[in-house]
Order: C-alpha cells, then structure tokens, then sequence
C-alpha cells in the first residue's frame, strides 16, 4: 500500500530524539528560571544592591538572586531593560516578540488592537501549532516537563493498584477554550486560571521576584490533578492550549508512519501504554494529538515507528489512514470495581474541587478562612498624639471585612467630623504580611453598617509593613463610644483579611460541576475503542 | 480502515460542555471591575476599562519595574482584575523610568521616554490632593516632605509659605508624595482620574 506520506525527512525514533527532547525541556526551564534573574539584575541598579531594600521591593529571594547575577554580569547598561523579557506567555528575545495565539485571539476578542510585531510573533507560533502539531506541548511546555516528572511518581503508585485512573470527558478542554474565548467578550480573561503553563513561568518569576502565591497554587492543583486523577490529565483533557492545537494541528506535516516495508502484524499493544498522551500510535497519523516524541516508535519491538517531516500530497479526499501496523483489537476494558469506584468519589470530592481551580472556591464558599492575624491598633504618629488627645482616641467596635468574616477590635479614630481614621496591622498568618488593600466593613453599635478602603501604609516610612490605614467616612447614624485611657496598645483581631471577590467561584464552580459530572459519567461505563 | 466519526453521545456532550463553557466565561466576567482608592494603574494607561481589554496578563511591566512598585491581582481578584498590575503609591510610588512602557506588548502602556517633558505630558496616573485637616503644614508645623519626594517639583506641586503644598495641574499621580508623607493616614494621596478625562493616549 502506498501512502502519500512517503516522501520527506523522515526521523527515526532513538537517542538523538530523546536527547533534543530534553535539551528542549531542559532549556525552556533554564531560560524560564534565569529571565527573572536577568531583570532583576537590570532593575536591581536602582537599589544599589542593597539586600534590605532588594528584599523589601521584591521578595526574600531576590537579593540571593540580584548578587548572583551582579557578580556575574557586573553593572547593568543603562536605558533599556533586557534583552530577554518575559516568560511563556508572551516573551521578547532580542527583537522578537513570541506570544501565545490565545493571548493574541483575547486580545482581538476583547477589542484591543495587536500591533504587526504582536501578531507577527503570534503568528509564528501559530506557523508551529499548524506543521507540528502538539510539538510545544511535548518539546517545550514546562508544564508538559514537570508533569512527565510527576508521572514518574504516579506511574508505580498506579501498578500497585493505590491511585485511580479516571476520566476526564474529551470535551472538557474544548468548553474551557470556548470560555476562555468568550470570557473577553465581557472583557474579563480567564487565561490565567485555564493555562498550566502561564501558572509556571509566572511562578518561577515569582521565585524571584515575589507575589506568586497564587500561580504556585494553581500549578500545584494542575500536578495534584496529574499526581492522583489521571495521567497527564492537564495536558490530554484540561489545557485549553492542547486543545487549541488539536485543531490547528489537524492538517499538520508532521506525521508517523511506520518503518518502510515493515508490517504490524502481532497487536502487542505496547506502543498504547508508551503514548503519554494516550493515544493510539497506530492511528496518530490522523490524530492532530500526536507531539511527535517517537516514545511509541522507541517501544515497538519489531518496527520502528518514524517522524516524516513533510506534506502530505493528499489534503483533501478521503482522510489519510495509512498505517496498518496490525490488526486493530480492542482495547482491554477497564474494570469498574467498587473499590476504584470508592476511591475515585473520595478523591473527587478532594482533587476534583482542587483542580478545578477550586482554590478560588475556598475564600468565597464559606470554607475556613486563611488564618488569622493579630495587632495592634495605635496612634503614635511621631508629630501627632499626646499633645492633640482630642484628636486620637481608641474605639470599640465590631467590624466584618468585606467577605463576610467578623472580627472586633479597636480601631483608632479621629473625632474630626464624621471620619474616623482606622489603623489595624494584617498579616494572613504570622509572618506573612497581607499587601494588598483592604476592604472593611465596620458595623457599629446602632447596626449602621461603613464601607472603606483601607490602604497599606508604606513600610519605608511607617513602622511595619501590612499597616492598614485609611479613612471611613461615616455615613448614617453611628454611635461610636470612645474608650478613655491610653491610645496606644489596643489589640485588634481580624479573621481571614483578604481582598477576595466572589466572582471566581461563578467559573470556579461551573467547572468542578463539569468535572466531577464528567468524571462521575464516565467512571461508570468501562470504555470500549470501536 | 475506519473513518473516525464521532458518536451522537460524544457530538451532544462536546456541544453540551461549550455551551457550560460559553455559560462559564460569561458569567465569570459579569460585574464591574473596579480598584480601591488608593490603587493606581502603571503609567501611561489609559482607563481602567481599555485597560483591561488591552492587558494580556503577561506579567512583563512587573518584571522591569525599577521602583519595584508594580503588582499583580492574586488570581481570586476575579477574572477582569486577575494577573493585571496596579500599584498602591502608598507602598511605593512610580519613580516614572517609564521603563513599563516600552516591554508591554499591546497597547495597554504606550512606550515612553522618561524625560521629563514626555513624562509630564503623557503620564497621567491620578492627581495628588492635600488633606488639609490631616496635613501638618496646615496644621502649622512646617513639613514639606512631599516637595521633596517629588520628581517635578516645580511643575507638579510647589510650597507656599509655611511649606503648604498646593498640587499643580501637572501632577502625573506618581504617588511619591503620599508613600514619603509621614502624616498616618497619608495627607496628601494620589486619586485615578476619570476615565478619558484628561489622558486619551499619545498622538500616533
């Protein structure tokens, strides 16, 4: 039988694919780790490498970095940042711009205008997406790379029988990429929650530069997912991205073929379980999921499965099905036991909420909050205090911050009109100060309830970082009863202070329903291949 | 050899999860964004609206920003306000390197140079404004830290006597001033402006 597949360069699957698989890997993880080091280096001039002041700007991993990189590269040129500026959503390299097709696409859907450069380094990458396929996934995704390195985990864990595999319904990444394209049509963006590996460089920047929490929790709920649920289910059934070159990728160049004049004929199967993307190497070449990593080729004991770099001669017509390595046999079903079945509802209950960006879940669902927080509310001004008393007193009240959770503690006030001036220190648990503004509602002893904001004082100039201040305007009857005494020293509790909106529990909690339904559907059928 | 056709189920569901999809970015995005006072945006942009049309998260302006003053929304911020950069001048001020601008892909900040007259015409991150009743100048104790903070004086905001500051029209809202102000709470902060009010992006 011959196939129009039969010309081109045709790589043959061995050392030297498995050799710049990992040199592609290995290298997208080093630039990812060293990019932040390079813009600290350029940025951490104005500092004049004060470790104090690095670490305060920063995050306490930055001045370790900054000397690295000042002992090693010296002083920074002057004017324009480095060359290398980004990480894998969209980066710039020298020149050029490489972007992400999904942040060109809710870019042009959220009505902005791409400039040529954005679009040209978008494009390129598209160009990869359409002759490749699913290369960036299996070369170059550092998720892709952390999660083969958790699989390592899994995969005996699963022989001895300790971790389910479940299935994640085939349409799951497909909603998310509709989501994710429509979410800009509202001008919001769900990007940053739906893409593991935009979770993973903004982490490693994180690294060194601080404020990452929250994409290090979310590749921990993607690995989580890898770990217990399934293998690689980020990569084969969530990453929108994944499946966005599923569709570009469905007339791609690359494809497999087996060894010339070699004929499957014995249906071992061993190229099914080596797919890391769980497909059926027999039938990748009309698969657009198929990365090209040749693991299938690496385990065939008689023939060599081979990359043929090249285009098909035929793109339209019939669909070129041209391998017949064997004869096709169905799959082995999976057993449903009630011990798996156990396994998989208990584990729903945990991971399931997890990985679909449940974390977002916790603050706004009435779970227990992050804890909480101790301090003290002065009024020690230096050029203030004792000598105005009847500007500073320490009231009593009762106050809720704005997601609902109580505290009581004395806030300091100024009789000054109806403002008063509040003045409380956060942290979400010891050590870790709380940086963003805070929103408080301050109920007081007539029930009115007072909206403000209050802003986090500079830990340049003012005693401790996380300080809160800000002024509530009152409005409405309120009573505020004004403790006599000293104005120093009153403590305030505050339980769960965070700037959370319950908007991310909408989408959080449509896709752990879409998850949990899918995963509880198809639990239940063992699945046959036709 | 077979021709892959998907099966109804696997049609209907495929269907089904887009549509729970299309469902799900809706409602994700539904609700006004909205920053405190006191949370200013980086340099050159423009209102909040257009700027987070224009903002495709990629965390660049942070990663350049010599004053360090540029944060990120924690992704529970919500999906318009997730993984854009605002900055609390009462933390750290912008010390104006425009460097921001010239790193962001899209049109969200618009490549600057920092000297000083392209900064003061095109940088409009707010406007100062002194609390008189908090202010310690005002209160006859002769102060003037927020001069000396600021990048322009002269232009932005001058003393009159008894160091009482009075903000000018070319104020940018760096916020130098209110992270220096030693008054708690600050007596003098920056406030956005109103979206298009006085900035509508450079001349192109």
């Amino acid at each position: 039988m011959s196939h129009p597949l039969q010309s081109g360069l045709r790589v043959e699957p061995g050392r030297g694919l498995t050799a710049f698989r990992r040199a592609c890997q290995i290298g997208v993880l080093l630039l990812l780790a060293l990019t932040p080091v390079l813009g600290l280096h350029a940025v951490g001039v104005d500092t004049r490498w004060d470790p104090a002041e690095l670490e305060l700007r920063y995050g306490p991993l930055a001045p370790a970095a900054a000397e690295l990189a000042h002992r090693t590269l010296g002083d920074p040129a002057e004017g324009l940042p480095g060359a290398v500026v980004g990480s894998t959503w969209s980066i710039r390299i020298g020149g050029l711009e490489l972007t992400d097709p999904l942040a060109a696409a809710t870019l042009i859907l959220a009505g902005g205008s791409p400039t040529l450069l954005f679009l040209f380094g978008a494009l390129l990458v598209v160009a990869v997406h359409v002759l490749l396929g699913r290369f960036f996934c299996g070369f170059l995704c550092p998720y892709g790379t952390l999660s083969r390195l958790v699989h390592r985990v899994r995969a005996p864990l699963v022989r001895r029988g300790l971790l389910p595999t479940l299935r994640i319904p085939a349409g799951f990444r497909f909603a998310l990429l509709a989501a994710l394209l429509v979410a800009p049509l509202a001008g919001a963006s769900l990007t940053i929650y739906a893409l593991p590996y935009l979770s993973v460089g903004r982490a490693m920047h994180g690294l060194v530069f601080g404020g990452a929490a929250s994409a290090t929790a979310l590749v921990g709920a993607f690995l989580l997912l890898d770990l217990l649920v399934t293998d690689h289910g980020t990569c084969r059934s969530v990453c929108p991205s994944g499946a966005l070159q599923h569709l570009l990728g469905r007339w791609r160049a690359l494809r497999l073929t087996p060894a010339r004049g070699v004929q499957c004929d014995h249906g071992c199967d061993d190229c099914l379980g080596a797919c890391w993307l769980g497909l059926d190497p027999r039938a990748a070449l009309v698969d657009p999921d198929c990365d090209g990593c040749l693991r299938c080729g690496s385990s065939c004991p008689p023939t060599r499965l081979g990359l043929l770099l090249g285009a098909p001669r035929k793109w339209k017509g019939t669909p070129p099905v041209l391998v017949t390595i064997g004869a096709q046999r169905p799959r082995p079903a999976r057993k449903a036991t009630p011990r798996g079945a156990a396994a998989g509802v208990a584990l729903l209950a945990g991971v399931g909420l997890v990985a679909g960006v449940g974390s977002g879940l916790a603050g706004c669902a009435g779970g227990s909050p992050p804890t909480v927080v101790a301090g003290v509310a002065t009024w020690n001004s230096p050029f203030m205090a004792p000598a105005e008393p009847h500007r500073a007193a320490v009231v009593r009240m009762e106050a809720t911050t704005w997601n609902g959770l109580a505290f009581e503690g004395g806030l300091a006030y100024l009789p000054d009109g109806d403002r008063v001036g509040v003045r409380v220190y956060v942290e979400e648990e010891p050590g870790t100060p709380w940086t963003g503004p805070l929103r408080i509602e301050v109920t007081t002893a007539t029930g009115a309830v007072q909206l403000g904001w209050a802003a986090p004082s500079s830990p340049r100039s003012v005693v401790k970082p996380a300080l809160y201040e800000g002024l509530l305007v009152l409005r409405g009857p309120a009573t505020i009863t004004a403790l006599d005494g000293p104005t120093a020293g009153a403590s305030v509790r505050i339980a769960g202070a965070a700037r959370r909106s319950p908007w991310p529990a909408v989408p959080a909690g449509l896709v752990a329903v879409a998850f949990l339904g899918g995963l509880v559907l198809q639990g239940r059928r063992p699945r046959t291949s036709p | 050899m077979s021709t892959h056709r998907p099966s109804r189920r696997v049609v209907l569901s495929s269907a089904g999860l887009l549509v729970v999809g299309a469902a799900m970015g809706g409602c994700g995005s539904a609700g006004a964004a909205e920053l405190p006072p006191g949370v200013l945006l980086p340099p050159t942009s423009k209102d909040l609206k257009t700027f987070l049309s224009e903002c495709i998260r990629c965390f660049r302006c942070g990663e350049v920003c010599t004053a360090g003053c540029i944060e990120f929304h924690p992704f529970w911020a919500g999906p318009r306000l997730a993984g854009t950069p605002y900055l609390v001048p009462r933390i750290a001020g912008c010390n104006t390197c425009m460097r921001c601008t010239t790193v962001c892909p899209t049109d969200a900040l618009t490549a600057t140079e920092p000297d000083e007259a392209s900064v003061l015409e095109f940088v409009d991150m707010g406007l100062a404004a002194v609390d008189e009743g908090l202010c310690l100048s005002h209160q006859g104790r002769v102060c003037g830290v927020c001069h000396d903070a600021c990048p322009y004086p002269g232009a932005a905001i001058r003393l009159e006597s008894a160091a009482l500051p009075i903000v000018l029209e070319d104020c940018v809202g760096c916020g130098r001033c209110e992270e220096r102000c030693p008054q708690v709470p600050a007596a003098i902060r920056v406030f956005r402006s109103d979206p298009g009010e006085r900035w509508s992006g450079p001349e192109r």
